[in-house]
């Protein structure tokens, strides 16, 4: 004989108050996107044209994007330049400092696969030989327009993750 | 009366570091549009120190965490006293407590853009120094107490007699405005902002931390700004505010025509103002009242 559990004498479980208060604090994201850019040698080309999106013509601070210096705050790292054997541990070592979940952006020829340069001595065929990276960018150099389209889709990658992340949290 | 200050007090707490981060907003917006810019949101400050806040897991900071923490303590401490209506003279030493607390903490991360920003904070303290006191003697002479709450509620508006005070009020903080990226607080115009400064090696809660002290210290610094215009009447609250507004956009598009402005200039600047204005206004009040 098998037992079968009535279930309709159970209640439905509600959240109290208190922790729906807690889940909605948690799941509140201010907008803010935090860039940390690292420039490899090269031409500085990719350097200059990320700079200018920083001017009135393309303003990028209106997109709640902001750079920081240290690469433990950062969401985003921007790569650009040629990665060599000089400047890999560095990168490495950025990389290494990026909290959980951050994406990271190849920006220009040289960072996406070592451009013009990359059968010479000592050049990396881009960054990914060194880290992964989530998203590229093409372009020599690459534009400001390019630049800013690669943050948001790296804000929206953040985004849909950190979504995702909210609904196993709430399954378990 | 004891409920009354409790009130305030609670009241400078909760909302003082979201008046900091809009105040903050305003004038990094006010500094986009000299620019020609749209600029960030007003409350951007606010989601920038909230994201930071909720970013990951913190390393241990050790000791520069305790002077951060230190730090906060004394700038809601001169708050707390300045908006319970006591002693401003006490307020201000307890603020520049607060900064030396930072100035220890950036010395202990032992970074040099820490350093640098470190040796800036000092500089910009000591700069904006005299003209604070000035301020608090140019009420005292005027209306014959240290008390906020004296000076807030008993005494005429001070905007007038004291107009030299005032300005050279608003021109000594400006060397606190912080422009250079080895600044104390994290720099929110995009264009100043390659380094961390002081917060460089801070882990994320400290340098959160770092934003939210000087929030409340800005605070403190506008309710300065209001004593000027206060008398006890209702209808002088709005033109006070007003004139934390007016203040706090100045102090934005005078941070953009002075981009080359170093510190040394600033100094002499605040100084200068201190002594010539100040002391002038301090004179004629001292006389004619």
């Amino acid at each position: 004989m098998s037992f079968k559990p009535d279930l309709s004498k159970l209640k439905s479980v509600k959240p109290s108050a208190a922790s729906r208060g807690i889940r909605a604090v948690r799941s509140f994201r201010p907008e803010s996107l935090w860039v940390f850019h690292y420039d490899g040698s090269g031409c500085d080309g990719c350097n200059a044209e990320y700079l200018d999106c920083l001017s009135p013509a393309w303003d990028i601070e209106r997109l709640a994007v902001r750079n920081t210096g240290n690469p433990a705050y950062a969401d985003v790292l921007l790569v650009t330049g040629l990665i060599d054997g000089d400047n890999a541990d560095e990168l490495t070592q950025i990389y290494d400092q990026l909290p959980k979940g951050s994406k990271v952006i190849a920006a220009g020829a040289c960072a996406c696969t070592g451009g013009l340069f990359s059968e010479c001595r000592g050049i990396m065929a881009g960054a990914d030989s060194i880290i992964p990276v989530d998203i590229y960018t093409a372009g020599c150099a690459a534009r400001p327009e390019a630049f800013i389209d690669a943050i948001m889709m790296a804000k929206e990658q953040i985004e849909k993750e950190a979504e995702l992340q909210e609904d196993a949290d709430d399954e378990e | 009366m004891i409920i009354q200050m409790i009130i305030s007090v609670l009241a400078f707490i909760l909302l003082a570091p979201f008046i900091g981060g809009i105040m903050t907003g305003i004038s990094s917006k006010a500094s986009a549009r000299v620019q020609g810019r749209n600029g960030a949101d007003i409350f951007q400050p606010l989601s920038d120190t909230m994201a930071l806040l909720q970013k990951g897991r913190n390393e241990n900071s050790g000791v520069q965490g305790y002077y951060v923490k230190v730090s906060l303590f004394f700038h809601i401490f001169a708050g707390a006293l300045f908006f319970a209506g006591m002693d401003m003279l006490i307020a201000i030493s307890c603020m520049g407590l607060g900064i030396v607390f930072m100035v220890l903490a950036a010395y202990t991360s032992g970074t040099y853009y820490a350093r640098i920003g470190a040796d800036r904070l000092i500089r910009e303290m000591v700069a904006a120094a005299p003209m604070m006191f000035m301020a608090a003697i140019g009420f005292y002479v005027y209306c014959g107490s240290f008390d906020v709450r004296d000076v807030a509620l008993n005494s005429p508006v001070g905007f007038i007699p004291l107009i030299g005070i005032f300005a050279g009020f608003i021109i000594s903080p400006c060397s606190k405005l912080r422009k250079s990226s080895f600044d104390y607080r994290m720099p929110h115009s995009m264009y100043q902002r390659d380094m961390d400064s002081i917060t460089d090696a801070f882990n994320k809660k400290d340098a959160a931390l770092c934003e939210i002290a000087s929030w409340y210290e800005k605070t403190v610094l506008y309710g300065f700004i209001f004593l000027f215009f206060s008398n006890g009447r209702i209808w002088m609250i709005p033109v006070g505010l007003a004139a934390c507004l007016i203040v706090c956009v100045i102090q934005g598009i005078l941070e953009n025509i002075s981009p080359v402005a170093d510190n040394k200039r600033a100094f002499k600047l605040s100084w200068t103002a201190a002594l010539i204005i100040g002391v002038i206004n301090l004179l004629v009040v001292y006389i004619v009242v």
